[in-house]
């Protein structure tokens, strides 16, 4: 275990999630390599569940990590899977002993070098997201306070990753209704423009939009601003 | 019940001043209680974001004693959609806003700040000379305009307002940010929205726009041979010197009743 000092001060890096600059692949990575360095872990991994609860590698310590995190994935199998499945942790697994649970990844895993696995939850209430997961070259066991530091960290990174998707998705969303917002604006804008500089209705202007429209097979509000264009251009001429 | 309860506990809290900030109930319990009064909202009752929004407005209203609520989403100088109101004034309040080109609103959207006015007849004036005498005309006084936004990203304002003169007590302003997250979520939990995407169709009903504004701002445009910003600017102009509401202003445009003077 590491001193109290270096541990609050992986803390803070970890919840220091609101800055601009802030990189969600930067975060996992570092995520990661806290965690081993936290436990004594030789490699560390991190697999997230997407909105259809298919589990993927979003980063790792380094590569044995991700060797092991692709192995479990493409094989279906593994501690990490049932960790994200049961929300449950898994701690102190020994591969040797766990050829009946987890036959592929077992014997690949130890093929590698490695002894020992333990998978820690990615959980906000009665949401699991993902799990964090360690991997020791020896046969070594976790201390309950070692489990209690370590799922702690996967508590504090649950809750920036959660906080980034949620950022993310606001600004998708902005940027979807400002997007909805100019295109029926522009329309109403080129159909008053198109109405006045040809003398016809704002409903024949709509209609010869439309058309323009169909036969040039482009979307009705790029026809009108292509027509505000030309009109604001004879204007600035 | 729940109501009743949070009324004595504020009457209370006014008489008794030594510790007012331990009578707050936590806030997770506070949102459930405004989530169950929001549902609760009798009428529209539909299903829609638009909907579901107007309950909540109307709620916010209610429960902090105000004359109304509004949700008005990406609301600039140039371009702006209300998208729910607790009652018809509160609407025409919000569109008097773009009408003149500025207030509150507008002001939380690119601030990215809550706007918090409690007397607009003493610190308005100053602040948005078209918009403060609009406002008092309309009986608006207090303005509290709060965005909802998650991070940096705002995506629209919800504002209060009153009828007369007043604060928020800290309670009070509390509920009034936690209306304006449940606002926030609701047009979240609704949206799956994914960078690159189009609009989900569900929030396409909540961008409601007065579409003959922009239709006469074409117009002018080509009448008096300027920009579109230029025209809008011309018509909020025109509307305020000849003391008419822009929608009024932009029916006359498209009818051939009024054509706005050209330079010379």
């Amino acid at each position: 275990m590491i001193s109290p000092v270096q541990l609050s001060d992986v803390f803070v890096e970890m919840t220091d999630t609101l800055v601009g600059d802030f990189d969600i692949l930067d975060f996992y990575h570092n995520l990661t390599k806290h965690a081993a360095a936290v436990s004594g872990a030789s490699a560390a991994g991190l697999v997230l569940a997407d909105h259809r609860g298919r589990v993927r590698y979003v980063g790792a310590s380094n590569e044995s990590g991700k060797m092991l995190e692709l192995l479990q994935i493409q094989n279906s199998e593994g501690p990490c899977l049932d960790c994200v499945t049961t929300g449950e942790p898994v701690i102190n697994a020994d591969l040797s002993y766990a050829m009946d649970r987890w036959p592929t990844f077992s014997r690949r895993a130890i093929e590698a070098g490695f002894q020992s696995v333990h998978a820690f939850p990615m959980r906000l209430r009665d949401e699991t997201i993902g799990a964090l997961n360690l991997f020791g070259t020896v046969t070594s066991r976790f201390e309950p306070d070692e489990v209690r530091v370590v799922q702690a960290l996967a508590d504090v990174a649950t809750i920036a990753i959660l906080q980034e998707r949620n950022v993310t998705h606001a600004e998708a969303l902005t940027e979807q209704l400002q997007g909805a917002l100019n295109s029926r604006i522009v329309i109403e804008q080129a159909k008053g423009a198109l109405a006045r500089s040809r003398g016809i209705s704002v409903g024949a202007a709509f209609d010869t939009l439309r058309l323009e429209a169909r036969s040039s097979s482009r979307r009705l509000v790029e026809v009108a601003q292509a027509v505000l264009d030309d009109l604001e251009k004879d204007n600035t001429e | 019940m729940t109501v009743l309860l949070a009324a004595t506990r504020l009457d209370l809290g006014s008489d008794d001043i030594s510790d007012p900030g331990t009578t707050d109930p936590p806030d997770d319990a506070e949102r459930v209680r405004l989530q169950r009064l929001i549902n609760g909202m009798a009428d529209a009752s539909g299903d829609g974001i638009a909907d579901a929004l107007e309950r909540l407005c109307r709620c916010a209203a209610q429960e902090l004693g105000l004359a109304g609520a509004a949700v008005t989403l990406v609301p600039t100088a140039g371009a702006h959609a209300v998208s729910a109101a607790s009652n018809p004034a509160t609407r025409q309040h919000e569109e008097e806003q773009f009408g003149v080109g500025e207030g509150p609103t507008q002001d939380v959207y690119s601030s990215h700040r809550p706007v918090l006015v409690s007397d607009l007849e003493v610190t308005g004036a100053g602040r948005w000379p078209g918009y403060a005498p609009a406002a008092s005309a309309a009986g608006v006084r207090a303005v509290f305009a709060l965005p909802l936004q998650v991070g940096a990203a705002t995506f629209g304002v919800l504002t209060l307002s009153g009828d007369v003169p007043r604060t928020f007590t800290r309670a009070e302003l509390r509920t009034a940010l936690m209306f304006a997250e449940l606002a926030t979520e609701m047009l979240m939990d609704n949206s799956a929205a994914e960078p690159g995407l189009g609009l989900d169709p569900a929030h396409h009903e909540a961008m409601a726009i007065h579409g003959q504004i922009y239709q006469a701002q074409g117009m002018t445009m080509v009448d008096l041979g300027v920009s579109l910003p230029e025209a809008l600017a011309r018509m909020r102009a025109h509307a305020f010197a000849t003391e008419q509401d822009l929608a009024d202003l932009a029916t006359d445009i498209i009818a051939g009743r009024t054509v706005l003077p050209a330079d010379h």
